[in-house]
């Protein structure tokens, strides 16, 4: 509250003043006139309401960050100041014989936009705010996208691109931006988000009891959000980052109403591997690349947003190995491309009414050769997300939508036919299916949720009822939110609701899997404790309870079944040191338990289960330009399933391990202990800047083990370990 | 994408291994080195005629070991597939190296067995491609006084005209020839030849029973003769990958003191 009283007294206090600065500078000779203009050091950027002292007068600068002094009135030395800037002076003799001085600003406090992370509930209530460049600072590579990782709720894994939420199969959950789907949101390499940092607005994040606006998902929710707004000038945006990737992006408006952005980055590995690697023996070359396009327009009620992204992940491998041909090598060449294109349009209709509709297309190619096998999967889906939303009255406001998709996927495919969720299941035995299809699936969905405040609660009903054409099956998930706010400081929390998903194309298909199965059913019951301590701290606790029923899994008899079921529960606490002085960051730690029961079986821990994660984040802001960072991650080890006895198959000329069904993940690797140092600092020019960011990564207490190794008759085991202290260094211009 | 990972773990994997970690080509312990069938496919009509249906596994056990047992082995770990008992006899010596013995294990399967539409599975769950056909695994536990060892695998029965019936691979090592001389620690060019009577994915294993080869995937390649003196063993394995078929040559050279 005393922040907003100051707040709101400093605008009154500063619309005084600029009325008094302007009066005076519309009756001024420019002859006899000093005409400062004020901008922000490293980017040129004009700066407004910046606060001109001169002796006991006080002017501010206009739209255009000008000040127009009357000469005759000047002397001594005049004083600049505004908020997040460092304080300047200048002495008479610097402005004595010029009519126009630039002065430029240093920044002491970075601001910008904000990302903002969703806990659980309704979204306006339980929100958790982020600014971008906090973001940016503190999340792995600068890489805003990648803060999800360190966040409660979510499992980590060292090699693993994508989002492992309350013990879900990343599968489970949805990836989005602007509304748009999108087939996964890291790059293979480094877990680099597909999105350049430069355009992102937001990034929701909810680990669980999200709104019936979204489907065909059990575990958590990443939803990318764009900038809105038109930027004031071009700018572009160069890195270099040793030794992963370099990018550029360029942004412009075109009028005021308008603007564009694109963007490329390519990653550069393969450069360093094939000088290091001798090609004869063996042979490993990633890539990535991505790139988007957008055009921005805001008028008035209306927003709309074209975009388009594309990425591309290969990897090119060959290796002296167990499935070796006659020339002695394992070769594989894969690539995973996709684009997303499509129309984001928000309209407010009226004063109650709002819209927003997202129709776009996704095209998703999968081509992957390994020895004489090879999987081509291509083809467009589209989908259309419709939302509306009506604020019925003060307290109560609905929001309804639609959801119609199609997709399209061509099959061209040789490979053997294996049991996906087989801990040993070896691929040089399957069977080897030969199949060349389309597949054709509609599904549609309705969903409606309302936000009903009564006193200091704010209950928060949905409902989201679905039907797939491929299973010919109807399904209604209810979700229900309560919000309570005990006091100003305090909220409390609690959600339960049904969340489905359908099964995957390769599940249902009739070669290689059960065109007889259902939707997969998960019901999240969540419990948690918000607490603002001061202006500096902040805490979430929260209690969750996962129940997952007609999992989809395999049995000696049935290659997939809707007979398991899955649990997952746990303890997640968050303290957060907030962005308003040199230091910030949090302390993020999940206690959790995650098993799955097959059929008739016993429950045994999931290969997610991950008892405890901490994750220690810190930024220090020594000056406005220089800072350094710290982040710790530790984690229980990642499970695994111990061998029982190995057997030499005679066909194959090479050991296969045996284990018992009982003993499925029963094991886990040593705990895992991460630290990673940086330091970031800007050098300022007038009108832009060069980023530098340094550090280290991996260092570690003990010796980490990524996994397993066994000998080549699996009679002798020991930890996979590696990846020394990586240093990086990454350069940025802006200009 | 999560393929990426996986093979870099296994790129890892590999990368680690070091030189002085044990060589699967290296023959110092009991073990199985392949297993011919003979027929290689049974032809389903065929089965009241046929009178003998053999399996004959290629074993080599050190000198200082000696087999103690062979019995019936069933892998009912492996899925989607019957398996079958077998009746194996004693092991036949085959030739005596410094530091190793070969010998041959037969076995003989109750062909009455086979016949009994019982023991068929599922054929969606079992055909190869493009042919109508049912895989049978056959198991084998060798057991000598310090080791033992279980080999399992595959033959074909098929319901129709099969591609890898009557088919073999014909293999001879070109380098080195049997019975030369090398010095110990000397490296030497090894190469066979193969030549398949069916088109099929070939799988070539180098084994020795002392020193190191360079890759022992690859049908020519260079070994290292060991620090022992005495007459060694250079043994290339074919293994088909579809069919089943396997053969094998070997030579012996001696490494001088």
């Amino acid at each position: 509250m005393l922040q907003k009283y100051i707040f709101v007294t400093y605008f009154i206090i500063l619309s005084i003043h600029s009325t008094r600065a302007d009066t005076s500078n519309t009756a001024l000779d420019k002859s006899t006139s000093l005409k400062i203009t004020i901008l922000e050091k490293g980017s040129g950027r004009k700066l407004k309401r910046v606060e001109v002292s001169l002796g006991e007068d006080i002017f501010y600068s206009d739209k255009q960050g000008e000040v127009l002094l009357d000469r005759n009135k000047i002397k001594g030395a005049i004083k600049f100041y505004r908020a997040g800037y460092n304080s300047l002076s200048i002495e008479e003799k610097d402005y004595q014989d010029t009519e126009k001085i630039n002065i430029f600003l240093y920044p002491s406090q970075p601001g910008g936009n904000l990302v903002t992370i969703f806990g659980e509930g309704s979204t306006e209530v339980s929100k958790k705010e982020i600014s971008i460049e906090e973001a940016i600072e503190v999340a792995p590579r600068g890489d805003p996208v990648q803060i999800i990782k360190l966040l409660p709720g979510v499992q980590s894994n060292t090699f693993g691109p994508r989002v492992i939420v309350r013990g879900s199969e990343p599968s489970d959950s949805k990836y989005l931006i602007d509304n748009f789907d999108l087939p996964f949101v890291y790059h293979g390499v480094g877990g680099i988000s597909v999105i350049p940092p430069k355009i992102i607005d937001e990034v929701d994040f909810s680990t669980g009891g999200f709104s019936s606006r979204y489907g065909e998902a059990t575990g958590g929710i990443i939803s990318i959000q764009t900038k809105k707004n038109i930027p004031d000038k071009a700018s572009i945006d160069a890195r270099i980052n040793l030794p992963l990737y370099s990018s550029v992006f360029y942004e412009a408006p075109l009028n005021k109403n308008s603007a564009f952005s694109v963007s490329y980055r390519r990653s550069y590995i393969d450069f360093f591997v094939r000088r290091f690697l001798d090609e004869q023996k063996f042979l490993v070359i990633p890539t990535f690349t991505d790139a988007h396009l957008q055009y921005l327009y805001k008028k008035d009620s209306t927003s709309l947003k074209a975009t388009t992204v594309y990425s591309r992940d290969t990897l090119e491998l060959a290796f002296p190995g167990d499935g070796a041909d006659e020339d002695g090598k394992i070769e594989f060449d894969i690539a995973t491309e996709f684009f997303v294109s499509g129309l984001d349009v928000e309209k407010k209709i009226s004063t109650d009414w709002k819209m927003r509709a997202s129709p776009h297309i996704i095209n998703t190619s999968v081509f992957n050769n390994f020895q004489n096998n090879y999987v081509k999967i291509w083809g467009p889906s589209f989908r259309t997300p419709f939302t509306f939303q009506k604020r019925l009255s003060r307290s109560e406001k609905i929001k309804f939508g639609l959801d119609f998709q199609y997709d399209y996927v061509k099959v061209d495919i040789k490979v053997p036919r294996i049991r996906r969720d087989s801990a040993f299941q070896d691929f040089e035995e399957g069977s080897l299916e030969k199949v060349q299809t389309t597949y054709e699936e509609q599904e549609y969905a309705v969903w409606s949720q309302i936000d009903h405040k009564i006193g200091s609660l704010i209950l928060t009903p949905g409902l989201r009822a679905y039907y797939f054409s491929k299973i010919d099956s109807f399904g209604i998930d209810p979700r229900f939110t309560v919000v309570w706010g005990f006091s100003k400081s305090t909220e409390f929390k609690a959600s339960v609701g049904k969340f489905s998903k359908s099964p995957s194309p390769q599940e249902i298909d009739p070669t290689f899997g059960n065109p007889n199965l259902n939707f997969e059913n998960s019901y999240h019951y969540i419990g948690g404790w918000y607490e603002k301590w001061s202006q500096f701290w902040q805490s979430e606790v929260q209690l969750y309870f996962k129940s997952n029923k007609n999992v989809i899994s395999s049995d000696k008899e049935v290659r997939y079944n809707n007979s398991s079921l899955l649990q997952s529960y746990g303890f997640e606490f968050f303290l957060r040191r907030l962005n308003v002085d040199r230091l910030f960051g949090w302390i993020s730690y999940t206690l959790s338990k995650t098993e799955i029961k097959r059929g008739n079986s016993s429950w045994v821990p999931t290969r997610f289960d991950q008892t405890h994660v901490l994750n220690f984040v810190s930024f220090y802001r020594i000056t406005g330009q220089w800072g350094l960072g710290f982040r710790l991650n530790y984690r229980t080890g990642e499970r695994y399933t111990p061998i029982d006895y190995a057997v030499y198959n005679a066909n194959l000329a090479k050991y296969q391990p045996r284990y018992k069904s009982e003993d499925e993940n029963s094991k886990h690797l040593p705990d895992y202990n991460q630290i990673d140092f940086y330091t970031t600092y800007d050098f300022l020019f007038d009108n832009w800047k060069l980023n530098c960011r340094l550090g280290v990564e991996f260092i570690s207490f003990t010796k980490p083990a990524y996994g397993i190794k066994y000998n080549y008759d699996y009679s002798k085991a020991d930890f996979l370990t590696g990846l020394p202290p990586i240093p990086y260094i990454e350069i940025r211009g802006e200009l | 994408m999560k393929f990426i990972f996986f093979f870099t773990l296994v790129l890892l994997n590999f990368i680690s291994c070091g030189e002085e970690e044990e060589r699967p080509e290296q023959l110092d312990r009991l073990r199985v080195i392949g297993v011919k069938t003979n027929p290689p496919v049974i032809i389903f009509d065929d089965l009241s005629s046929i009178t003998d249906f053999e399996l004959e596994a290629l074993v080599s056990v050190p000198k200082d070991d000696e087999i103690i047992d062979q019995i019936n082995f069933v892998d009912d770990s492996f899925l989607f597939t019957q398996t079958i008992d077998i009746v194996w006899n004693e092991p036949v010596f085959l030739e005596e190296f410094s530091n190793l013995n070969l010998y041959l294990i037969k076995g003989k399967i109750d062909l009455d067995s086979l016949q009994d539409n019982q023991q068929y599975p599922d054929l969606n769950n079992d055909k190869l491609e493009e042919i109508s056909s049912y895989i049978f695994r056959y198991g084998l536990e060798v057991k000598t006084q310090n080791d033992n060892e279980i080999v399992v695998g595959n033959f074909i029965v098929s319901l129709t005209e099969n591609e890898y019936q009557n088919q073999s691979f014909n293999i001879d090592i070109t380098n080195p020839i049997d019975e030369s001389d090398y010095n110990k620690e000397e490296e030497i060019e090894i190469k066979m030849n193969l030549e398949k009577s069916v088109e099929e994915e070939v799988k070539v294993i180098w084994f020795t029973s002392e020193g190191k080869i360079e890759n022992p995937r690859s049908k020519e390649t260079l070994l290292t003769t060991g620090t022992g003196e005495g007459k060694h063993l250079v043994l290339v394995g074919t293994y088909g990958k579809f069919g089943y078929l396997f053969n094998y040559d070997f030579v012996s050279i001696n490494v001088l003191p």
